[in-house]
């Protein structure tokens, strides 16, 4: 059966480019690490986003994850390993975070007038006109996601959103497979739940 | 393979993880059951959805910028990769060292030896020569004898 994954537009990269850059990267050759960084920044982005919620923090941890590769970057035995090797980082630095105590929801100091955040990323919708309804099924989308309990949505956003195989989750989460398969399920069954009353609009 | 055991495979065969085996056997089962395939269709459905419906930051433009500025600090910061060894590298560069020492001592060793051996063959050559001039100045003494044997026994024993 076709894979079913549910993120839209992947990056790709082919597998024998990607060791070629992680290779110069290794000897200090920065153009080769800005090509992987252009390949998974914004997956990398969203993922920690799905785990922090606020957007701000999102890309100040996004950026401390590709800081810190390029310096352990050494440290990759098996470089065909290195996308799960990239998330299982960007997952450390979201639980560091996490343990730290200064991992923040956005307070109501840091939204202005309109009750936006007052630091804006970049965003995909340009259209200002852009329907109410698409905003709302996002926020559902969003909710759904951010209301799992953290085991459920961290290998529900790799696996749904950054599609990576069970194996590869496995590996970034440091948990069996079997229970990877099982978690990727109740979460699934989870957001059902949660999205259900939304699916006919 | 009942109800139970089908559902839990259902996501696992959505993704395309299951092994062949396995989803032939879920394949055999939703042929038979209304139920199951109903949750399959609902759990496609919800996967779409959130997919429709899943909204990706873009990083800000200027975050390479900041990543590769935190990059170079870094580098400027962290000794020079001349200089980076792990510890093989040291123990390895450690043995080295100490193998040149002791060759660098034992050939030292030998050198003065053979100085020593060399003073000595002069030192005895000088006394020869020494000896054999105060032997032919000396009317008592008998140049060129030649000892054989015991010069203290007797010549009638």
């Amino acid at each position: 059966m076709t894979k079913e994954k549910l993120s839209q537009d992947r990056t790709t990269v082919d597998p024998a480019a990607l060791i070629q850059w992680i290779r110069k990267a290794r000897k200090g050759d920065v153009e080769s690490y800005q090509r992987i960084y252009e390949v998974f920044a914004r997956r990398v982005l969203h993922f920690i986003h799905r785990m922090v919620s606020s957007p701000e923090e999102a890309e100040d941890l996004a950026q401390e994850t590709f800081v810190a590769v390029y310096q352990k970057l050494g440290a990759l035995k098996d470089a065909s390993k290195f996308e799960p090797w990239l998330f299982r980082i960007a997952r450390n630095f979201v639980y560091q975070r996490y343990r730290t105590g200064s991992s923040s929801t956005v307070s109501i100091d840091a939204l202005d007038e309109n009750g936006q955040a007052a630091i804006e990323l970049a965003d995909t919708r340009k259209d200002p006109d852009e329907s109410f309804q698409k905003n709302e099924l996002e926020d559902v989308v969003a909710n759904a996601i951010a209301d799992l309990p953290e085991k459920y949505r961290e290998v529900f956003v790799l696996s749904a959103l950054q599609q990576l195989s069970y194996q590869q989750i496995a590996e970034v989460v440091e948990r069996s497979l079997s229970s990877v398969k099982t978690d990727i399920h109740r979460a699934r069954l989870e957001i059902r739940k949660r999205v259900k009353d939304y699916l006919k609009v | 393979m009942d109800c139970t055991h089908c559902a839990e495979d259902l996501t696992a065969f959505l993704d395309g993880e299951l092994s062949n085996t396995a989803s032939e056997r879920v394949r055999a089962h939703l042929q038979s059951c209304a139920s199951c395939t109903e949750d399959l269709r609902s759990l496609r459905e919800v996967g779409a959805f959130v997919a429709l419906h899943s909204h990706e930051l873009e990083p800000r433009p200027e975050s390479w910028n900041l990543v590769r500025a935190r990059i170079n600090e870094s580098t400027l910061a962290a000794p020079s990769r001349f200089w980076r060894f792990n510890y093989g590298q040291i123990a390895i560069a450690t043995a080295a060292v100490v193998a040149a020492l002791a060759l660098g001592y034992m050939q030292y060793q030998q050198i003065q030896r053979q100085n020593l051996d060399k003073y000595i063959a002069q030192y005895v050559q000088q006394r020869e020569a020494q000896i054999r001039v105060q032997a032919e100045n000396n009317p008592f003494m008998e140049v060129n004898r030649v000892f054989d044997g015991n010069p203290f026994r007797s010549e009638d024993q």
